[in-house]
Order: C-alpha cells, then sequence, then structure tokens
C-alpha cells in the first residue's frame, strides 16, 4: 500500500505543492501589503556569503558584501516589477526554467525509492542482454591471399594441412595479422578480421585446424584453442550498477507517467489541423 | 537521497536553483565500466614492438565549443567518447546512431577560446544578453536561426571582434569548471587496454581568418591535467602566435612534470602562412628558435580531415595525377580572403616535408620534421569517418537532403557549400597498446599514419640491408625493426649503400580492395632546390610497372545508381620491396608511403541515393580512399 503511494507521482506533487504553499505562506512576500517590503533575513545574507565563498575560495569583504545585498535587492525590486507587469508570460527562458525545476522535483522524489532484492533481480532478468561478458577466442592462423584462385587457394590449403600434421610451421601468404591470437573479445576479433568472423570461430571444433574459413581478408586455417562463449554477468557481481540503472529506469517511468497524469488533467487544442500532438493524448482540431 | 531532496526543496522555496544530477550520463557510465579490464596482449607472449595498429579521431568537437554549439550541437563530451566506445547515441537532430566499428581513441578537442559559452548563450544567462550581440545572439537562436548565429560567432571571432560579454576569459571560475568537467568525461571513459580518452583541446589561432588551429594532446591524466586550463588565443590571456603556444606548452610540462604535444590542421586554410619558409605571419622572421620549437612541440600534422585534403595540391605536384584529391582551394577559413596560387606552397604537407629540407640546412634543424595522422574535425561530437556513415561538419549538416545544396558559408564572392565537406580522416597509431602513454609514445616518435577513413593497414620499414625475403618472412616486422626504422624514423650513415624499403598494405577488412601503393620522395639538390618524386612499388590485378607507374588505372566497381561497388577488382593485401634508383648520399630525403584504396562511392554518392536526391555535378561521385604514412628521413 505504502509503496503505491510512493509510487503515485501527482499525490507526491499535490503534497509539494502543499507543502510549497504553506512555507510560501508563512515568509511570503506576495499579499498586498508586503508587495513594497524587503526584507532580508540571517539566513539570506549568508546564503549570498556562501554563493561568492563558493566561486572565489574565500569570504567576500564588506565592499562585496555591499554589493550583493544590493544586486539581490535589485533582483528582488525587477522581478516582483516584472511579474506585476506580466513580463513572466509567455517568456521561454523562464518557462523552460520552471519546466526544469519540476524535472529536478520529481527526479528527486523518485529517487526516494530503493529496490528490494526481488525487484532488482526482475530488473536484471528482464535486461539480461545489457550484462553482457563478450564472447573470447584463443587461436592461431595460417593466411591465404584471396588474389590466389580457388584451385590454389584449394592447392595451398592442403599443402597447409599436411605441414601442419607432419608437425611442421608451415608458411602462409604473409600479412599484417597476428598468427596468433590470445583472449581476444569478439570485438577485437572482427577489428581485426572483418566483422562476423567470431561467428564463424563458433561453429569450429577445438584443438584442430580448420577447413579455410573466409574473412574479409582472405582465406585462413584456423585452430582455436580457446573459446569462452558470451554470457550474462552474474547478479551479485553488477548489484551497484543494477541500482544505478534501475533507479534511472525508475525515474524516467515517473517522469512519463506524471506526464500522462497532467495530460488527462488539461484539454489541447491545436488550431492546425494538419499537426498532431507529439505525446500520447488524443487532440481536438 | 532524503538530505539531498530536502535541501533541493528548501532552494527551491528559495527561488535558487538545484544542481542539475547529472542522472543520465551516470548510468551510461555504468554500463561501460563494468567490464573487467582485461590486456588485449599478455606482455609475456608479446615481442617488444608494436603488434598492431590503433585507429583513432584526435581532433573531435562537442556542444563546448563555440561554432559547434551555436551550430545546434547539444552532445557533450560524454556522448562523444561513449559513441566512440560504439555505444548507440542520438545525434543533435534527432538521428539514432552506433559505429559498426568502434575506434580504439579519441581526442575530444574543444576550442579553448569561449570554452563553455555556448551553453550559457542557448540558457540566455544574464552577462550574455545583457550585451547587444549577446542578446541578438539570443534572440536568433530562439528563432531557430543556428546557422545565421554560428557563421557570424565565428566571422566576430575570427576578425577579433567578438564582445567581451561572449570572450570568456580562462581565469574565471566558469571556465575552469568547463574545464574540469571535460577532464571528468576523459577520466570516466578511458579505460587501458580497451578504449583511450585523451585529455585535449584546440588552440584556435586565427590571423585575419587565416586559419593556425592546433590540437593539444596530453599523455596526462587528471593529476597534471587540471592544474592549468588551456591556451587561449584572445588577448590579454591568449596570443595567436604559435611561439607563445610552444611557451605555454613548456610551461604546463615545467609546472605538472606531464607531456603534451600539438598538432596543426588545415594547412590549406591559411592562405600561406602554415608553413613559413622566410618569415612568420607577423614578419618575425624564422629563427634556430623557431625551428627548434616548432621541431619539439609539433611532432605530427593533420594533413586529412573533412575541410580538405592537404597532402598535396595539383599546382605544386603537376606530375601527381592523385594530388587533385578533394582540396578545398576557396580562401582562408572564413572566406575573407580568397586563395592564390602563391600561397599554396605554404599550406599543403608534402610541400612543408620540402621546404623543412631546406630550413634544416639553413637554421640546423628541420621545422616540419612531422609524422602524419588524419582526424575528422567534426562538431557533431560524432567521429564519423567513413563516405558510408559522414555525419557532417556541423550539427545543421547531419544526414537529410538538404544537406546536397545548401550552402555553408559565403564570402569574397565566393560560396562553399555542404557537399563539398570531405568525409575523411583517421588516425592509424602503432602502438604497443591501448594506453595514453602508449599511444602517446607512438605519436612522437611518429609511428603513425594518416588515412581518409577507411581502415586500411600500411606498414613501411627502411634499411640498408634489407632483402625481398625479410618481406616475404613471418618475420617481417621483427626483421624491420633489427635491422631498419619504421616510419616516422631517420636513417643514417649510408656508407655508399641506398635505402631499401619494404612495405606491407592490408585492406579495411570490411572495406575496398587496395588499387596500389606508392613511395613518394622529396629531396633537395646542391643548390638547396626541392624535388619530389613518385615511385609505384606495387599493384593489384598482376599491373606491372612501366615509367614508375602502374601501367593502367585500376578500374572503378562503382554503380553511382545503387551507390555500390565490388572488391573483383583491386588487392586485399600489397607488398612492395623497393630500392631507391636515384639515391645521392650527398642530398637530405624523405620517403612516405601512399597506398590507395579501389574507387567507392564518394558520401554525397551515397545520400543521392539514400534521399532520392540529384548527384551534384561539381563533386566528384566516386572517390579512391587513401593512406599516408608518415615520412621516413634520409640526412645528408
Amino acid at each position: 500500500m505504502l509503496k503505491k503511494i510512493l509510487a503515485e507521482p501527482l499525490l507526491h506533487f499535490v503534497l509539494l505543492a502543499l507543502l510549497f504553499f504553506v512555507i510560501h505562506g508563512l515568509v511570503g512576500t506576495n499579499n498586498d501589503e508586503e508587495q513594497y517590503k524587503i526584507t532580508l533575513s540571517s539566513l539570506r545574507v549568508e546564503q549570498l556569503e556562501n554563493g561568492f565563498e563558493k566561486t572565489w575560495s574565500r569570504a567576500p569583504n564588506s565592499q562585496e558584501l555591499k554589493k550583493l545585498i544590493d544586486d539581490y535587492v535589485l533582483d528582488e525590486i525587477y522581478a516582483r516589477e516584472a511579474q506585476l507587469i506580466g513580463l513572466v508570460e509567455n517568456d521561454t527562458v523562464v518557462r523552460k526554467r520552471l519546466r526544469q525545476k519540476m524535472e529536478f522535483m520529481l527526479q528527486d522524489v523518485s529517487s526516494l525509492q530503493e529496490p528490494d532484492q526481488k525487484t532488482l533481480m526482475l530488473y536484471y532478468h528482464a535486461n539480461k542482454d545489457r550484462y553482457i561478458d563478450e564472447a573470447r577466442y584463443s587461436f592461431r592462423q595460417v593466411y591465404i591471399s584471396p588474389q590466389k584462385n580457388k584451385v590454389q587457394v584449394q592447392h595451398m590449403a592442403s599443402k597447409i594441412l599436411t605441414e601442419l600434421e607432419q608437425g611442421n610451421i608451415p608458411q602462409g601468404d604473409s600479412s599484417l595479422l597476428a598468427k596468433q591470437i590470445i583472449n581476444n573479445t569478439a570485438f577485437q576479433v572482427d577489428r581485426q578480421f572483418g566483422k562476423d568472423f567470431s561467428a564463424k570461430l563458433n561453429t569450429l571444433a577445438l584443438n584442430q585446424w580448420s577447413t579455410t574459413i573466409r574473412s574479409g581478408l582472405g582465406y585462413h586455417i584456423v585452430k582455436l584453442s580457446e573459446r569462452t562463449l558470451k554470457q550474462a554477468k552474474a547478479f551479485e557481481s553488477i548489484q551497484a550498477q543494477l541500482i544505478v540503472d534501475w533507479k534511472y529506469q525508475q525515474s524516467k517511468l515517473f517522469q512519463q507517467a506524471y506526464e500522462q497524469e497532467l495530460l488527462g488533467k488539461y484539454d489541447i487544442n491545436i488550431v492546425d489541423a494538419g499537426v498532431q500532438l507529439a505525446v500520447s493524448k488524443k487532440v481536438k482540431s | 537521497m532524503k538530505l539531498k531532496y530536502i535541501s533541493c526543496l528548501v532552494s527551491v522555496i528559495l527561488l535558487q536553483a538545484c544542481e542539475q544530477p547529472n542522472t543520465k550520463t551516470e548510468t551510461k557510465v555504468a554500463e561501460v565500466k563494468t567490464e573487467a579490464k582485461v590486456m588485449s596482449q599478455p606482455s609475456s607472449v608479446a615481442p617488444d614492438y608494436p603488434q598492431q595498429v590503433y585507429f583513432g579521431d584526435t581532433h573531435l568537437h562537442t556542444s563546448n565549443s563555440f561554432d559547434a554549439g551555436a551550430f545546434g550541437n547539444t552532445l557533450d563530451p560524454n556522448v562523444a567518447y561513449q559513441y566512440a566506445r560504439g555505444e548507440q547515441v542520438i545525434a543533435s537532430m534527432g538521428l539514432k546512431t552506433q559505429l559498426v566499428k568502434p575506434l580504439d581513441f579519441l581526442v575530444v578537442s574543444d576550442h579553448s577560446d569561449n570554452m563553455g559559452m555556448i551553453p550559457d548563450l542557448y540558457a540566455g544567462e544574464e552577462w550574455i544578453v545583457a550585451d547587444p550581440m549577446g542578446k541578438q545572439f539570443y534572440e536568433d537562436l530562439q528563432a531557430g536561426k543556428n546557422h545565421e548565429v554560428a557563421i557570424e560567432a565565428i566571422k566576430q571571432f575570427s576578425q577579433g571582434t567578438l564582445p567581451d560579454a561572449l570572450t570568456y576569459d580562462p581565469e574565471s571560475k566558469r571556465y575552469k569548471d568547463t574545464w574540469d568537467r571535460i577532464i571528468d568525461s576523459a577520466e570516466k571513459y578511458n579505460e587501458p587496454g580497451r578504449f583511450t580518452a585523451f585529455i585535449g583541446y584546440e588552440w584556435t589561432s586565427l590571423v585575419k581568418g587565416n586559419n593556425m588551429h592546433r590540437v593539444v594532446v596530453y599523455r596526462d591524466g587528471e593529476e597534471k591535467g587540471r592544474k592549468m586550463v588551456p591556451y587561449t588565443m584572445a588577448p590579454p590571456y591568449g596570443s595567436q602566435n604559435p611561439r607563445d603556444l610552444w611557451k605555454w606548452m613548456q610551461s604546463y610540462e615545467n609546472n605538472t612534470q606531464g607531456n603534451v604535444l600539438a598538432i596543426a590542421h588545415n594547412g590549406n586554410l591559411a592562405n600561406g602562412i602554415m608553413f613559413p619558409l622566410e618569415a612568420q605571419y607577423d614578419g618575425v622572421e624564422l629563427d634556430k628558435e623557431y625551428v627548434e620549437s616548432r621541431a619539439r612541440w609539433e611532432p605530427l600534422y593533420e594533413i586529412t580531415q573533412i575541410k580538405g585534403d592537404g597532402e598535396s595540391h595539383p599546382v605544386l605536384s603537376p606530375n601527381d595525377e592523385f594530388a587533385d584529391f578533394e582540396n578545398w582551394e576557396f580562401g582562408n577559413l572564413d572566406l575573407s580572403a580568397l586563395k592564390t596560387d602563391e600561397m599554396l606552397a605554404g599550406e599543403y604537407g608534402r610541400e612543408a616535408l620540402k621546404r623543412g629540407l631546406v630550413l634544416e640546412k639553413k637554421l640546423g634543424t628541420n621545422p616540419y620534421k612531422f609524422g602524419l595522422i588524419g582526424s575528422t574535425d567534426s562538431h557533431t561530437s560524432l567521429a564519423t569517418t567513413e563516405a558510408d556513415n559522414f555525419f557532417g561538419k556541423m550539427s545543421t549538416m547531419e544526414p537529410g537532403p538538404k544537406r546536397m545544396t545548401d550552402p555553408v558559408l559565403a564570402g569574397s564572392g565566393k560560396i562553399i557549400y555542404y557537399r563539398q565537406a570531405v568525409a575523411s580522416g583517421l588516425a592509424g597509431v602503432w602502438a604497443k597498446e591501448n594506453t595514453r602513454e602508449a599511444l602517446f609514445d607512438a605519436m612522437e616518435r611518429k609511428e603513425t599514419y594518416a588515412t581518409t577513413g577507411q581502415r586500411m593497414q600500411v606498414r613501411v620499414f627502411a634499411g640498408w640491408d634489407f632483402t625481398e625475403a625479410d618481406l616475404n618472412s613471418d618475420e617481417f616486422a621483427s626483421r624491420g625493426y633489427e635491422n631498419g626504422v619504421p616510419m616516422g624514423g631517420q636513417l643514417i650513415s649510408a656508407n655508399g649503400k641506398a635505402p631499401k624499403l619494404m612495405v606491407v598494405g592490408m585492406k579495411d577488412p570490411d572495406a575496398a580492395n587496395l588499387d596500389r601503393m606508392q613511395v613518394i620522395k622529396g629531396w633537395m639538390d646542391v643548390d638547396g632546390n626541392t624535388h619530389e618524386k613518385i615511385f609505384d612499388i606495387a599493384c593489384s590485378d598482376s599491373r606491372t610497372i612501366v615509367n614508375r607507374r602502374c601501367e593502367k588505372a585500376v578500374g572503378n566497381t562503382v554503380d553511382i545508381k545503387t551507390a555500390t561497388y565490388s572488391n573483383d577488382i583491386g588487392s586485399a593485401t600489397l607488398k612492395g620491396f623497393w630500392q631507391d634508383p636515384e639515391f645521392d648520399a650527398n642530398q637530405s630525403a624523405f620517403y612516405y608511403v601512399r597506398a590507395l584504396a579501389i574507387p567507392t562511392p564518394r558520401w554525397t554518392t551515397y545520400d543521392a541515393v539514400r534521399y532520392g536526391v540529384e548527384l551534384p555535378n561539381d563533386v566528384p561521385a566516386t572517390i579512391q580512399d587513401r593512406a599516408y604514412t608518415s615520412p621516413i628521413w634520409y640526412n645528408h
């Protein structure tokens, strides 16, 4: 039950708004008599000093402090006057900033939630493909240039295989490729031999020389000595990361749900009949 | 959490901003960081020389660069590193994108002047809108005129007329915070053995619109990197004079015991002042100090990138049939002055290498003894280097039908169009492992090469006693190092012999076959005149070499209507063994290799098919991607 309440974005906002309203009412300046009265509490002055110190790594001297206070007072006066004559309306910067502040609050509210083990496990299983240890391969390879024709390639391949059977080290065509690859990931293998080469290695038997395999560079005779297929990371080993990712997902869901609720509250009319609202809300035109 | 919540709430009530929680990027990092760190090549097995080439981009801009941001780039360095590492991201203009083949390393190199200003301009911060020009920019941005704002901002900056409010002072807290965040990103994404995230920036020197830019790359991590903010160009803090940048680099190294290098680029937009022969742009004659400093601090040159390929120019190299390749020869960076033929010699890489020999004789040190790399200079935070994945120079140029026809810049009666941008380039580095230290050290010793985007591999060794058997041997590389020098190296004491070069080239496994490999030789005769000559040393398809060239062109398999090609022509690997037939031990010389791929569709040809738009007739439909290795020098 408590969880359900916690997950109810609109409720949070009602509560927040209430709190805001109450505090605002206590310290606020929004009644007529107070309109032309500005009081700076010691807390406010301290805040100005702290702001200065954060930037300059020292406290302001008396002259600087006076200027900070003057600035603050003028800011406040301008803000009130601007509000009075309606300058806040339709100002893109103010609107963006207000939305941003709402979003920050939403994020903070949603981050209050902590997943239990069961939730985290469910999340892990649902997103397993994002937590993967890549496949790894160790192998030797002998290279045959694709400039040879089919018969020549066959001929060279069988010559190489005979040499190998006899325990000799065969001479392939020279290239810039390493002859021995040790514990490389699929990504590293494909980066050297071209895309999908690692997939071909998956079909090979271990510890025996293959027939010719085609790569982006030519042909290869390969002996795979080790192959670790890609696997999901163990749940225990990535718990901290899962919590971060789960929270990120939750905050997104939370925000989406909140926006949907808000959209539900509003009646939206778009005069231009050709334009549709991108967010999921029926639009009258 | 609760505390944070309350403090946030309190601050909301006090009408103050909450710090923006960076949830998104933190999550992303967690995704990539968990993988265990594994050495790609255990040192017990690997020989003590570079086994592998690593590919990366040393020149990429993010939203922190004032022009990139103005053009609508909203992606910060975190996203740039994520993308280079292979993660899917959403481009500034909304397209989802992911590299098929991730990079091995990346330098985020934002313009140091006004670094971080644009995000504040977008936010309409008070100190910006208080300025008339700032207010105008802000209002134009709100009206969606990103392009106009960007162009105007670059022009004002180029001409040194940007007002103070829009010029972020590098001694300010705001500037330091931006720099710290850039370093945070590099630290987050640097993963030794798998992906190297370098700390870096671009010093954006412009002399009346003439490009003198340099990217500064750090070998160091955060501890040293944070000790000083980048060097800028706008006075009184910075300077447009490279000599002052070098002094800054010296003082950085003195103060931190760190290690940095600088890479110049786009000589082709310098209107003749990138590689001076007599005097600097300011009329000050080149002296010992200049040549020594430049040689010390600038071991590399970025020879190819989106704003043009700078290896050679048909006017300078009339006998080079491949010189006419994606040169930008309109004017300087902001098109405030047009180009004349006389300027070209001070702009192109090959000519600079030749000038270096002259200066070495005159002043004792070769200031232009640089290795070569390519990079993108992309301003989209997206390091795309190839024709089939080109995301453009600026965010306004991200894929879409309009980039075939839209102009990017106009001035002095000329117009440059987006379609003239080049889908280039890439830096190849032969290093022992993928770490900041190993890659940086390889850059300092110039064991690097440039490509115009494809990941072909090229390896070259020069020595006096190589045999063809060495080239064909399994031990090719170890013999190369034992009895000779790799690209970027220096040959000494001829003892009556002529240099021999062993060269191996291998195609990008996922791209085009190779057409040919060439040795490009430059030298200085006894009268101090310089010369160049091109020798084809390996041709595909059994073509023989006649008069120093493959007997005929490789052909072209590109089907322009579908933007496809086949590897039925060309070769997967090419090998060349070559001895200089005209060697004179009394002449200083350099040799570098140019490897050409078979023709493939230019990016505009892919776009024409994708968007069903007409192919422009002022750019080629097909190109031959290429690699340029660092030279090997012989000193008389």
